[in-house]
């Protein structure tokens, strides 16, 4: 019986000729991320451990990316915590250079790699044909101390994607349909692959948006085979070269195959208070807004900024409406600039802020209050993600978010 | 016996302990928030041998360990529900707090029931009735035996 993607990749980390799904394995982790999130719990338990010890600090990214700039003087002993302690240790630590995800697609992700982040989101590096896969910070301590972990093989859902997407039709709103059709909990446990012609069609800036947010239908991980595109992305970024690159094999199982029709997607928003509460942009059209937000690990690379601009240049932010605008690394920041694209957001009335989580994490920047509704490209929309408890966040693509930002309402990405 | 604290479906982390809470230094100072926005008295009201119990899907969303960890530092017994979201299972078992797998119970019961839990035969008893639960995994139920996943480490 043949592997697929999922099964190679932890083949290869567990030192294993093959692999099936079900079985569980010990395996040795190629990378090991954590965020401002976890860390400093991370660092106590760590502290208690009878013999405190690293088995590989090299595998080691610390990022501090949710609370930037620090928001409170808790917070801020947090942080401290885990940047001493990067810096007592040797451990590679970035502060105000992006948001974690972008990070390490951006400096240290290869394909082949099996990668534990403490973030739910880290299945975005499927993108480039790893198995990256969110754990809590007991798993990732176990990890830091052995360098590896267990690992049960996951059941693979396959995506074969054909055709392209309309013009203003995005990646989000292809994977948002994707979640709505399978629902939140429709790829528990499981790797969701995308495969096929359509994928020729897809930037690589698509494909980390697609990936990243497979963990919002319950999956373990995402993945996608390496290409011309993929090779190219990592030449541009360090010239980094693959630990190894796979594709399923012609007899491997999978659970189940969709086939979509990339030229089928309509733009579309998930509507309050679940990720998987889908809806034609068309069928919302109306909905007052108070609040935009553009950027996220989902949609803040240069691409989205782009296109938020193309729509918004010439046109105002909606008078009473706040619209940020927050790139998702420091390269994308620059890049923007050097575009000209953020004179276009301020000129509009638009905030452009640092790198960071920022919106969509809701506690340090742009915190909607009491009866606010909200139109974002983060990455999740239950009840008080964004801030008050009864506040309600609406998620869309860049394309969707730049237009409602202008008309103070949800409208169709066509409208401006 | 224990009492029951029932949620719906689809409970994500950010119900369970929202993201303000999360770089508070300790898990002691986060617990008081715990469920705040579904249940405000939730914090208080819940005493140690309690259960929290709820439908499809439990703890989806984040993979912030705090979600467990909040639950285990109130003194929850066990988190029951049909399904669990992948990383707050992993994290549950991790930490040592039980997260079962039983099907039917939460139709039946309601906040404020009684109810109890033998994990070795492994059903849930709620007046003249029992609910079979799933057994974990033996390489899980291993890790719940020793406390958590920590303690294998202080072993090595």
């Amino acid at each position: 019986m043949g592997m697929t993607i999922a099964e190679k990749i932890i083949a290869r980390a567990a030192g294993l000729e093959s692999v099936h799904a079900g079985e569980i394995h010990t395996v040795t982790l190629d990378y090991l991320m954590s965020n401002d999130g976890t860390t400093h719990l991370t660092i106590d338990m760590y502290n208690k451990l009878r013999n405190p010890r690293i088995a590989d600090k090299s595998k080691l990214v610390w990022i501090v990316d949710h609370n930037v700039p620090c928001d409170s003087p808790k917070t801020a002993a947090s942080q401290k915590k885990m940047r001493d302690f990067a810096r007592d240790n040797g451990i590679t630590f970035y502060e105000g250079a992006g948001v974690c995800h972008q990070i390490m697609c951006e400096k240290h992700v290869v394909p082949g790699q099996l990668i534990f982040g403490a973030d739910s989101h880290t299945c975005a590096y499927g993108a480039l044909g790893a198995f990256g896969t969110g754990v809590g910070c007991t798993d990732y301590l176990y990890g830091m101390v052995t360098g590896g972990s267990w690992v049960m093989v996951p059941e693979t859902i396959r995506f074969n994607l054909t055709g392209k997407l309309r013009d203003r039709v995005t990646a989000r709103d292809l994977i948002l349909t994707i979640i709505g059709l399978i629902g939140a909990n429709g790829a528990n446990y499981h790797a969701m692959e995308f495969v096929g012609d359509g994928m020729k069609n897809l930037t690589m800036s698509d494909r980390i948006s697609i990936c990243n947010l497979c963990v919002e239908a319950g999956a373990k991980t995402a993945l996608m085979e390496v290409d011309d595109i993929t090779l190219a992305y990592l030449e541009e970024h360090g010239g980094r070269k693959p630990a190894a690159c796979f594709k399923s094999d012609d007899d491997a199982v999978f659970e189940k195959t969709y086939n979509i029709d990339l030229s089928t997607i309509v733009p579309v928003v998930a509507k309050p208070h679940f990720v998987d509460n889908l809806a034609p942009v068309d069928d919302v059209k109306g909905v007052k807004i108070n609040e935009a937000f553009l950027g996220s690990c989902n949609n803040g690379r240069i691409e989205d900024l782009r296109l938020g601009a193309s729509i918004i240049k010439g046109h105002k932010v909606a008078d009473k409406v706040r619209f940020l605008v927050v790139p998702a690394s420091q390269e994308v920041y620059r890049q923007a600039l050097r575009e000209g694209l953020l004179d276009i957001f301020m000129e509009a009335g638009a905030m452009v802020m640092n790198p960071n989580c920022s919106v969509c994490w809701g506690s340090c920047q742009g915190v909607i209050g009491a009866g606010e509704v909200l139109i974002s490209t983060g990455t999740r929309n239950f009840k008080g993600r964004a801030g008050d408890k009864n506040s309600f966040v609406y998620l869309g693509s860049a394309a969707t978010v730049a237009a409602s930002a202008i008309a103070g309402e949800i409208v169709s990405p066509y409208t401006y | 016996m224990g009492k029951v604290f029932r949620f719906n479906k689809d409970v994500d982390t950010d119900q369970i302990i929202a993201s303000q809470y999360l770089l508070y230094p300790t898990v002691e100072e986060m617990k008081a928030h715990t469920f705040e926005s579904l249940d405000a008295n939730f914090a208080s009201e819940v005493k140690p041998g309690d259960f929290v119990v709820a439908d499809t899907n439990f703890g989806c969303g984040s993979s912030r360990e705090q979600a467990p960890a909040v639950l285990k530092a109130l003194g929850v017994r066990a988190v029951l529900a049909p399904s669990f979201a992948r990383i707050f299972y992993r994290n549950s078992i991790n930490i040592g707090l039980p997260a079962i797998v039983c099907d039917g119970l939460y139709d039946a019961v309601k906040t404020g029931d009684e109810i109890s839990l033998d994990m070795e035969k492994g059903i849930v008893t709620f007046g003249d009735k029992t609910f079979p639960c799933t057994k974990l995994p033996v390489h899980l139920q291993k890790i719940l035996d020793q406390g958590g996943l920590i303690s294998s480490l202080d072993e090595m």
